[in-house]
């Protein structure tokens, strides 16, 4: 059965050097006493963010086009905040820098303190062995009153599990490697992702098109 | 005088309109995005100024009405005001363009400080400038700072300008790197020139130089030619400061930088090399100084086997005889570099006892290897060692970057170090690293700062 870590393994395995396969990292760790419960680890809310862009066109398509249309870079720095609307929602990032070895898979939490505030923090909050990088948070402000972030401030908990019978992979993985600010989402085109499964055919909407009095010129 | 005070007031007004439209741009960039504390002071006094400045403008108005004979005056009042507020408004745009999101903000931090901690330098810092040249340039606050006084004394009240305020622009596709950027610590070192008015310290040897070297040549000159002769030394004495500067403070990151953007610039290699120019002597007389300098700090030995061609570059235009230079005043040149110890003297005295920065690169180096080579920030052994990391952070990431990237790109499921577009990108992820690295460094410090208090 998968265990989760107690907070004496995850001190083992952040003493470890990089180079050891069992190696965990979670960087910068300002006071691990402090971070650490008996089976979770405090991460802190990062300084970059990526806002809602409002789009020309009346729908979103996740397609290879629109990769990193959807959004605006957004800086915070340490001491000032980000105010997120009621029932908007932000890309964020954890402050902290996180590789993840080979036997080890984690979930990340919304702290409950923050999530009583109905702020969400996490819609896909699984992570695979060996990953690496800042963690993208999907957040949300359900709640109906504009919420501030700030950012540096414990925003979610980490725990982290054994895998049984763990398969190394001799190579790191290339999808969002090593972020260390949010990363907007990478998307195939629908008739990519659907002609694995032997559609060939994908209807999709055009843009907006103009409109121009007959007769006249564009 | 109805005409002249007719003039007087539409010249006031678009005057008024010209300086508020500046103030309400600041204002907004500095609502809309985050920026350093010394472009923020920059603008505070921008916005400052400008109030004064409409205040004035009104009041010059009033006292002209009931009395039109002072109105030439303030027609000069308003001949400075437009003069002073035109050079502003080079700076404003390029200012606003240099907000976080735009520029290695962790690295920039690191610089301040590390000119902080330079003699009689404390509190100085830098607005960074974003340029359309593929170039790195510090502008002449001295100039900024004269107009500014300039202004105040002709407007009542007007703010101070902010001290120790260095103003360097860097080009707009460079922003989000880190290597490339250790070219600013060069236009620090023009800022350090400028700030401490190194130039008068310079002076007798350029003149003892010319004397030595041109003799009667030299001495039987008119005035003018005279002095463009010490300013021509002068300009390149600079130069061959800032580079020695800027090695000194940064490390051979900086020869490395230097090395990269000649190359992207198309500038290396070429005959050129052995050039003076009226700005600057030739690349092989530079590079021969920064060959001397990194062999003197215990560089030369750590990099020199280096399989990048940068420390072979470095070395062979660095051999280049200097009887090879070339200039349209060929007298000038070894007046020139019989300079070489005074500003090599000069460097010295600038920076005090700073320590170069090797025995902290040789502690880290491999250290920060490893995390790179396993695509993780090399910001977790900070405060564990005799040495502070971020001094070896760039130095060692920028060695990584030269001989291992493609190691790295090997490492990475569906990559391939052959394909220029996955190398590319790998090698933003270290810039990234390194930069996120530093940044992790100054929170750590900040950190256990506060907690020592």
């Amino acid at each position: 059965m998968a265990a989760i870590l107690s907070d004496r393994e995850i001190k083992r395995r952040l003493g470890l050097p990089v180079s050891d396969d069992e190696s965990l990292v979670i960087t910068p760790l300002f006071d691990l006493g402090k971070s650490l419960d008996a089976d979770a680890i405090d991460l802190r809310l990062g300084t970059h963010f990526l806002l809602p862009r409002v789009s020309q066109r009346p729908f979103l398509l996740p397609d290879r086009a629109s990769v990193g249309t959807f959004h605006t870079n957004v800086n915070v720095p340490l001491g000032k905040y980000l105010v997120v609307p009621a029932h908007q929602t932000v890309l964020g990032s954890t402050l902290e820098f996180i590789k993840l070895p080979f036997d080890l898979s984690g979930q990340i939490l919304t702290k409950s303190s923050v999530a009583r505030t109905f702020i969400v923090i996490e819609t896909a909050p699984w992570i695979h062995p060996q990953y690496r990088g800042c963690l993208t948070l999907e957040i949300a402000n359900v709640s109906n009153t504009p919420i501030l972030l700030y950012p540096g401030r414990p925003i979610g908990q980490l725990v982290l599990m054994k895998i049984l019978n763990p398969t190394k992979q001799p190579k790191m993985g290339s999808t969002y490697f090593g972020p260390i600010y949010p990363e907007p989402p990478t998307f195939k085109d629908p008739l990519d992702d659907l002609s694995e499964i032997g559609v060939s055919k994908v209807w999709i909407i055009e843009g907006p098109t103009p409109v121009t009095k007959p007769g006249k010129k564009t | 005088m109805p005409d002249a005070l007719s003039g007087l007031l539409h010249d006031a007004t678009a005057v008024y309109r010209f300086v508020d439209f500046i103030c309400a741009f600041c204002d907004r960039k500095e609502s809309q995005q985050t920026y350093g504390e010394a472009s923020e002071d920059f603008f505070d006094y921008v916005i400052e100024l400008g109030e004064s400045t409409r205040r004035f403008l009104q009041s010059i108005v009033d006292e002209a009405k009931s009395d039109p004979k002072r109105i030439p005056i303030y027609r000069t009042n308003l001949a400075t005001i437009k003069k002073c507020w035109a050079e502003l408004h080079v700076f404003v745009k390029p200012a606003a363009d240099g907000h976080s999101l735009q520029t290695p903000t962790p690295f920039l931090a690191f610089m301040e400080q590390q000119l902080s901690e330079l003699p009689s330098l404390a509190g100085a810092r830098i607005v960074i400038l974003i340029s359309p040249e593929l170039n790195y340039l510090q502008y002449q606050h001295s100039k900024l700072k004269g107009f500014a006084s300039e202004l105040s004394r002709t407007i009542p009240k007007s703010p101070t300008f902010p001290a120790k305020l260095g103003f360097i622009a860097i080009p707009f596709s460079q922003g989000g790197t880190v290597f490339t950027n250790t070219l600013i610590y060069h236009e620090l070192g023009h800022f350090v020139f400028e700030e401490l008015n190194k130039r008068r310290t310079l002076n007798a040897a350029i003149t003892s130089a010319l004397t030595r070297t041109l003799r009667n040549a030299y001495t039987s000159l008119g005035y003018d030619e005279k002095a463009w002769c010490r300013s021509q030394l002068a300009i390149w004495a600079e130069e061959t400061f800032c580079d020695l500067f800027a090695l000194w403070v940064s490390g051979p990151a900086y020869s490395f930088a230097s090395i990269e953007l000649l190359s992207l610039l198309g500038m290396l290699g070429t005959s050129g090399a052995k050039d003076f120019d009226s700005e600057h002597p030739p690349f092989a007389f530079r590079f021969s100084e920064h060959y001397d300098q990194l062999k003197k700090h215990k560089w030369w030995a750590a990099i020199e086997s280096m399989s990048a061609d940068h420390p072979k570059l470095i070395k062979e235009m660095g051999a280049v005889d200097p009887k090879e230079y070339r200039y349209e005043f060929q007298e000038l040149v070894p007046a020139f570099l019989e300079l070489r110890d005074a500003i090599r003297d000069l460097v010295k005295t600038t920076v005090g006892n700073r320590d170069p920065g090797f025995e902290a690169f040789k502690e880290w180096k491999s250290n920060v290897h490893e995390h790179l080579l396993h695509g993780i920030v090399p910001s977790t052994s900070h405060g564990k060692g005799k040495q502070p990391l971020a001094a070896a952070l760039i130095n060692s990431a920028f060695c990584f970057y030269l001989d291992s990237l493609a190691e790295l790109v090997k490492k990475v499921k569906d990559l391939d170090p052959s394909i220029v577009e996955h190398r590319s990108d790998i090698a933003r992820r270290v810039e990234m690293w390194t930069l996120k690295a530093l940044e992790d460094c100054h929170l750590l410090s900040r950190h256990s700062q506060s907690q020592a208090s």
